[in-house]
């Protein structure tokens, strides 16, 4: 006998076995989808903030680079201070180790250096350090031992920095002359 | 409410939660995969510029019309141009010389693209020797700023400017 509008003994319970799995399903597919939304937005972050960074150290490293490599003998100390204060790490050793061997040889050859930047361009972004490619011309101007007139000349001179943000600032972490392995 | 509307109610509401994750998830793919299309096309933009220096400065008296050929298929508009018209000075040069020039790419940087175009910064040096000569090798230092235009799927150096 065929009961087209009645229960069969025992399918409430079915019924309700059914929808528990229809919503275990839903609850699967909803998790799995805001796990795969989670993934890309974080993806989408990094590579937009890649392009943001590297504009970012790009402009402090051009802003910098003159304070970083200029000098006058006069007002080494000063210069070399003011220049320590941009670095961070490993460089602000090297800087603090720059004026006690700089200092000396700039006094006694009367020497001064100004370094201009041409260009700049980002090489790469790594989480939070950029590597930054800069051009620049560095004008020197002394007076060798020995010599009556001071000795002046003007170098074509490329460097790489190093940038790492620290806090709101960019601070040069490092900085390479490009020859060689240096 | 019973059981059943408390379940109609949660279908619903996860229904309403998966259509909003899908249109989120294909909207950020759509994103994401833009965004690392321009990474990549900003990778072949300054491995395009390095190439090219290379090319420009890797060059041997007795490979010169293989090592002007390569530098050649490099460029395009203006650059390929300016060497084209210069590079039967450099063939002759390099023959008469005996010139062995090896270069070493040092660096590339970008400043600005637009997609279609790049401004990228290169630095590369070389070493010249001159075969039966006793003169000492000699290093020197380049720099240049290079556009670099995508032609169909790749990309060439349109302008390259050495920076004195």
């Amino acid at each position: 006998m065929t009961r087209p509008f009645g229960r069969h003994p025992g399918e409430p319970v079915r019924r309700g076995r059914e929808g528990a799995w229809v919503l275990v399903m839903l609850g699967a597919v909803t998790l799995a989808l805001a796990a795969a939304v989670g993934v890309m937005w974080v993806d989408l972050g990094r590579l937009r903030a890649g392009e943001t960074l590297g504009r970012e150290a790009m402009a402090s490293a051009r802003a910098v680079a003159a304070d970083m490599l200029s000098y006058d003998y006069r007002t080494i100390e000063q210069d070399l201070t003011r220049a320590r204060e941009l670095t961070t790490g490993s460089l602000t050793e090297h800087y603090r180790e720059l004026a006690r061997t700089l200092v000396p040889t700039a006094r006694s050859q009367q020497a001064v250096q100004q370094a201009t930047v041409s260009e700049a361009a980002v090489e790469r972004v790594e989480g939070e350090r950029v590597d930054v490619l800069v051009f620049m011309n560095i004008a020197t101007t002394k007076t060798l031992p020995g010599e009556a007139q001071p000795q002046h000349e003007v170098i074509p001179n490329r460097a790489r920095f190093v940038m790492v943000r620290s806090g709101s600032k960019w601070m040069v972490a490092g900085l390479s002359t490009l020859l060689g392995s240096a | 409410m019973n059981g059943g509307a408390v379940r109609l109610a949660i279908v619903s509401i996860l229904g309403v939660l998966i259509t909003v994750l899908i249109v989120m998830a294909v909207w950020l793919w759509w994103q994401v995969s833009a965004a690392q299309l321009a990474a990549d096309e900003r990778a072949k933009a300054l491995n395009a510029a390095g190439a090219h220096a290379v090319n420009l400065l890797s060059v041997s008296h007795k490979t010169i019309d293989e090592d002007i050929k390569r530098a050649l298929s490099s460029a395009t508009g203006r650059a390929k141009a300016e060497f084209a018209r210069d590079s039967e000075v450099l063939k002759k040069t390099t023959v008469d010389d005996k010139i062995l020039q090896t270069a070493v790419l040092r660096a590339t940087g970008l400043i600005t693209t637009d997609g279609s175009t790049a401004r990228v910064l290169v630095v590369a040096d070389s070493l010249v020797r001159w075969e039966d000569s006793e003169a000492a090798p000699a290093k020197r230092f380049y720099r240049w700023n290079m556009q670099v235009t995508k032609v169909g799927r790749s990309w060439l150096v349109s302008e390259a400017e050495r920076v004195p």
